[in-house]
């Protein structure tokens, strides 16, 4: 088993790792760096629960050989989070009481940021578009969407997204 | 996770040299969204996988008068964003849209897609009725490839081991259109696809046509028969369209008698799909819209 030297830029810390061929930049995330925030679902790019941002892109990190994220630049659900301040779609997320059991919700929160970014003025087919690929086995989808849309507003108000 | 080992190639120069040293012991890993699925079924066993995600180089999507090249390494996201293939292709540009989810569409690359060549594949009707050229490189050099003659079978190319797709050159189509069914919105694989460029004079009569069926059996196929009889036809009347549609294009569909992926799609339903999402393509990149009420008034 052949072992790699890379460096991820993760929520803006670059860090140093050793990490095998097969590992993936999701198992590197939650065992090496310990951001728990990723979660794994279903391991075939179907539930995104895994996903993370490659700069303002989102990416599913169950599909990524750690070592051929060598250099790129994370950002992990922990990552949205400055100064203890929760981004607009987190804080969306709760207000809008768009969580329930929780396991899909760093997953929606990562598709959201990259919807808002992309697209500040979406409506709603839009965001339901975007957010196509992101499971809630809650089924609370109403109370997701609600939130992103909220969160536009917010970022067209000068929040952080 | 399963056993693989990793090398990544920054340059093509490296990556057809990581291919001639390999050979059939290796794959080409890009956007990675069908690769890891097959290493994680246990498809794909005991192998080197070449990192190719990152080969600038094979990215882009240009114009040069008529004519657009796309990368390989182009990201379905970057051409349904693109102004160019909106224009020019909006088959293949609407093809990305239906293509998985936007997530999915970031890493996900073009190239991947037709080196995969899976019988349900979304770029693949769109890149046939273009008549794309695939150019194909290798350490012995460069070749060209029709599309026509590129995709063989379920996982099978004309691309050998040791070779590459580089890029997809085709003629701009700005009269082309991509339907696709699948069994929901969201990451659905296509149940029946269909992609048509299409010239028609002013009354709607067909004057050239390229129609191109996406899961039609093992693979995406050129409907030749169909395009034959669909010259002169008019467009608007459901009779005239109704022999080359959906009798002759059956001709072009591969048989198929037993249902694919358990109980999935049965061959008979998915050869009245393919006709009704030709004629649906083939009206919207005439007219702009598929006019599925409005034929009758006409």
């Amino acid at each position: 088993m052949s072992m790699h030297e890379i460096t991820l830029i993760v929520n803006g810390k670059p860090q140093k790792l050793t990490v095998k061929s097969n590992e993936l930049l999701l198992n590197v995330l939650r065992d090496k760096l310990f951001l728990t925030g990723a979660k794994y679902g279903c391991g075939i790019a179907e539930c995104s629960a895994c996903t993370v941002l490659k700069g303002d892109r989102s990416i599913m990190s169950c599909l990524v050989p750690a070592v051929a994220a060598d250099g790129w630049e994370i950002t992990t659900p922990e990552g949205l989070v400055v100064d203890g301040e929760l981004n607009a779609v987190q804080e969306e997320l709760v207000n809008k009481g768009a969580i329930q059991c929780g396991f899909c919700t760093p997953g929606m929160a990562m598709t959201g940021t990259a919807c808002v970014r992309e697209n500040p003025d979406a409506d709603e087919a839009f965001v339901r578009d975007y957010m196509r690929g992101n499971y809630c086995r809650c089924t609370g989808y109403q109370a997701i969407v609600e939130a992103i849309l909220a969160a536009c507003e917010d970022a067209k108000n000068g929040k952080r997204v | 996770m399963k056993d693989f080992k990793l090398v990544t190639a920054k340059t093509v120069d490296e990556a057809v040299e990581a291919l001639a040293k390999y050979g059939d012991k290796c794959k080409l890993i890009a956007g990675g969204t069908d690769a890891m699925l097959m290493i994680r079924d246990g498809k794909w066993n005991n192998l080197t996988l070449i990192n190719i995600r990152d080969i600038e180089e094979l990215r882009g999507i240009k114009l040069e008068g008529d004519t657009v090249t796309i990368g390989a390494l182009t990201r379905l996201s970057d051409i349904e964003h693109s102004d160019v293939l909106k224009e020019h292709a909006p088959c293949l540009w609407g093809a990305a849209q239906l293509f998985a989810d936007p997530t999915n569409r970031h890493s996900a690359t073009i190239g991947g897609n037709v080196g995969r060549c899976n019988t349900v594949g979304d770029t693949l009707p769109s890149l046939l009725c273009l008549d794309a050229v695939v150019t194909i490189v290798s350490k012995e050099g460069e070749r060209e490839v029709p599309m026509s003659e590129m995709l063989l079978g379920p996982g099978k190319t004309a691309c050998e081991p040791n070779e590459m797709i580089a890029k997809f050159t085709f003629k701009s189509q700005p009269n082309s259109a991509y339907m696709k069914f699948g069994r929901r919105k969201s990451m659905a694989l296509s149940m029946a696809g269909s992609a048509v460029s299409i010239k028609v004079d002013d009354k709607g009569i067909v004057e050239d046509i390229r129609i191109a069926a996406g899961n039609a059996g093992p693979k995406a196929v050129r409907c030749y028969n169909a395009e034959k009889a669909m010259i002169g036809v008019d467009l608007k009347s459901d009779k005239a369209i109704e022999e080359p549609l959906y009798k002759v294009i059956q001709d072009d569909i591969a048989p198929r008698k037993k249902p694919r992926l358990g109980n999935w799609i049965s061959g008979e339903y998915r050869r009245e799909l393919i006709s009704v999402l030709t004629k649906r393509a083939a009206r919207k990149a005439a007219f702009g819209e598929c006019m599925l009420c409005k034929q009758e008034e006409a």
